[in-house]
């Protein structure tokens, strides 16, 4: 029953690709943790893809990156901010861009959460002295 | 298609010729088991060096060698420091060894202890819970044999991951434990040798520099100390790690198969030599930027990049020390996740009066079973290695309080216990589809740690240690 759940929540949230007729898509629109992951499907491998990062949806500052036949293409480790993406081939862009925005989880969530984890290591190790103490080992 | 840094034929004359010494070594050492506790504990007589060396290499695996890179991928250098915190659930577990050795010296699995500390309805919990992780680790670690020869030569990913099961399916099933103990033996020194000689190389080749300077550039936040998912992660993997070994019977069988007073030691000193490993094999994912890597998926950026810089020689190297690695935690996994079905599920619930001769070959069948089953579930890539396996943190966290409690204290109960899982999977679940992979963990270790104690406290029930220690187990 477990794998069943499994099985159909990872399906759902890690594929859950958009739908349109767009090569490029992207696993998510918005990434708290600043990494998602880029795929695409020109239909023709053979083709020298290039693919355009900008900040904004004109492209006026780009960085570029030259993917021969991956398919895909994982970022990590960006800030806060809206991302944009296209293909290009020499001939022009294909299809349209998709746009990401990273969102990272507030320091205030990420310090609770700290806290929680720091605390209860504190309280395994005291448990565990402990007992080992009264059972005299 | 990448970069391949070895050609096909080389990586399958590997992939045979360690295939083949792996078998050859767990015949040798399978031909002399004569009984039930020969294969499943190796006689109980296991030493310090080969313990530590079975500990330290068995808590080396996929997820070291190739999650490590994947989480400082993603998570940058707390991912990698995060990373490396795994080894306190080693280091904890020692003085564990020594009190589970002191209270159950007739024990075969955790189940055993469950059973008898907490009663049935805890005990089928736990087994759910144990099965469950143990079937994500066995995925995980099908899926990192074929994205590691995929990534490294091109061959198929279902070619490669089929090879390195039908290896390590083969060598457990000859050998038992005391195959899996002696080839770890041989994998830790290999894996040892070659994590350094890799790092050295990275160093050389990249240097530290050029690392930093691009990162500051592309990918900022991974140098970033307040990134916050990050610094969630840190605990989070502590107590992932504490929970995986405190329940899972790799470890419990390896307590009752060590020599007395061996499982302190050498659980200690295996935790402290394996600090260093996740480091090591997490930095080179850092190198990735500069050299203007395009990874399709992050799980396989520690191969991408150890194949693209250190060329044919070094991703020899890599593909033998994470081939190593993989066996070496693999066949561990298959003998104790067996060993729990034989004693628990086969003897446990379907035949209470078979023989140790009967649950011998039974053991056999059900190693080879859950080669298959592995298989079967390695066929769709479902997910990423690290998204896999943190998946499994909700329910092993939730365990670590009713192991602890119920080997020292007690006033633990089984109610308490059973609603301290229960509630701590549920909860951590929760946790993770809401925020992310890397609380999970802390949460269901937090509600499970309340669950336990109220519930505990409601009933003045006291258990008897006694009654542990004086018992014969039933096999």
């Amino acid at each position: 029953m477990e794998w069943l759940i499994w099985f159909v929540f990872l399906t759902a949230s890690g594929y859950a690709w958009a739908a349109d007729n767009n090569p490029l898509l992207v696993s998510t629109d918005v990434s708290n943790e600043g990494y998602f992951v880029l795929n695409w499907d020109t239909g023709n491998e053979e083709s020298e893809l290039v693919l355009e990062q900008a900040d904004s949806e004109r492209f006026d500052q780009v960085i570029s990156r030259d993917i021969p036949g991956t398919g895909a293409i994982t970022i990590t480790g960006l800030e806060d901010g809206t991302y944009f993406f296209r293909l290009r081939q020499d001939s022009g862009p294909i299809g349209s861009s998709v746009q990401v925005t990273v969102q990272h989880h507030s320091l205030a969530r990420a310090g609770s959460f700290f806290a929680l984890g720091a605390a209860l290591f504190g309280t395994l190790v005291f448990i565990i002295l402990n007992g080992n103490r009264k059972a005299n080992l | 298609m990448q970069n391949i840094a070895l050609s096909p034929s080389i990586a399958l004359i590997i992939l045979v010729v360690f295939g083949i010494v792996w078998i050859g070594f767990g015949y040798f050492l399978g031909r002399n088991n004569k009984t039930l506790e020969d294969y499943m504990l190796a006689g109980r007589n296991v030493g310090l060096a080969f313990a530590t060396a079975t500990a330290m290499a068995t808590w080396v695996t996929s997820n070291t060698t190739m999650t490590a890179p994947q989480v400082t991928y993603e998570l940058g250098v707390w991912g990698m420091v995060g990373y490396s915190l795994g080894a306190v659930g080693l280091l904890l577990f020692a003085p564990l060894a020594k009190r589970i050795k002191h209270l159950l010296p007739h024990g075969f699995t955790s189940g055993d202890f469950i059973r008898e500390r907490y009663g049935v309805m805890a005990w089928r919990v736990f087994l759910t819970i144990s099965l469950f992780y143990a079937f994500g680790w066995l995925i995980s670690l099908g899926m990192a044999g074929g994205i590691l020869v995929n990534a490294l030569s091109g061959v198929p990913y279902h070619l490669g991951m089929s090879v390195i099961l039908l290896v390590c399916v083969s060598y457990t099933l000859l050998g038992g434990l005391k195959a899996v103990i002696a080839t770890d033996f041989v994998q830790t020194i290999i894996i040892i040798t070659g994590v350094i000689l890799i790092a050295l190389l990275v160093i050389n080749n990249v240097g530290f520099e050029r690392m930093h300077t691009d990162l500051q550039l592309e990918r900022p936040m991974l140098l970033n100390l307040l990134f916050p998912a990050a610094i969630m992660f840190l605990f989070n993997n502590l107590l992932f790690g504490v929970g995986e070994i405190f329940h899972s019977n790799v470890w419990w069988s390896r307590a009752f198969a060590f020599r007395q007073d061996t499982g302190f030691r050498a659980y200690f000193i295996a935790g402290l030599f394996w600090i260093p490993i996740p480091i090591v094999a997490g930095f080179i994912a850092l190198a990735a930027p500069s050299l203007g890597l395009n990874v399709p998926a992050s799980d396989m950026v520690g191969p991408l990049v150890a194949g693209n810089i250190l060329g044919t020689t070094g991703a020899i190297v890599v593909f033998i020390v994470v081939f190593s690695a993989l066996a070496s935690s693999l066949d561990s996994l298959l003998a104790a996740t067996a060993d729990l079905i034989t004693q628990d599920i086969y003897r446990g619930h379907i035949r209470p009066y078979a023989s140790d001769e009967e649950c011998f070959k039974a053991g056999r069948f059900i190693i080879l079973g859950l080669g298959i089953m592995t298989w079967v579930l390695c066929v769709p890539r479902l997910s990423t290695l690290a998204s896999m396996l943190y998946f499994t943190g909700a329910f092993v966290a939730s365990a670590i309080w009713p192991i602890v409690f119920g080997l020292y204290y007690r006033w633990a109960t089984g109610m308490a216990a059973t609603l301290a899982m229960v509630a701590g999977t549920g909860l951590g679940l929760v946790a993770y589809f809401s925020i992310g992979y890397y609380v999970a963990a802390v949460a269901s270790c937090a509600v499970s740690l309340v669950v336990i104690v109220v519930v505990s406290k409601l009933d003045a029930s006291q258990f008897n240690f006694e009654k542990l220690a004086n018992r014969e187990s039933n096999a």
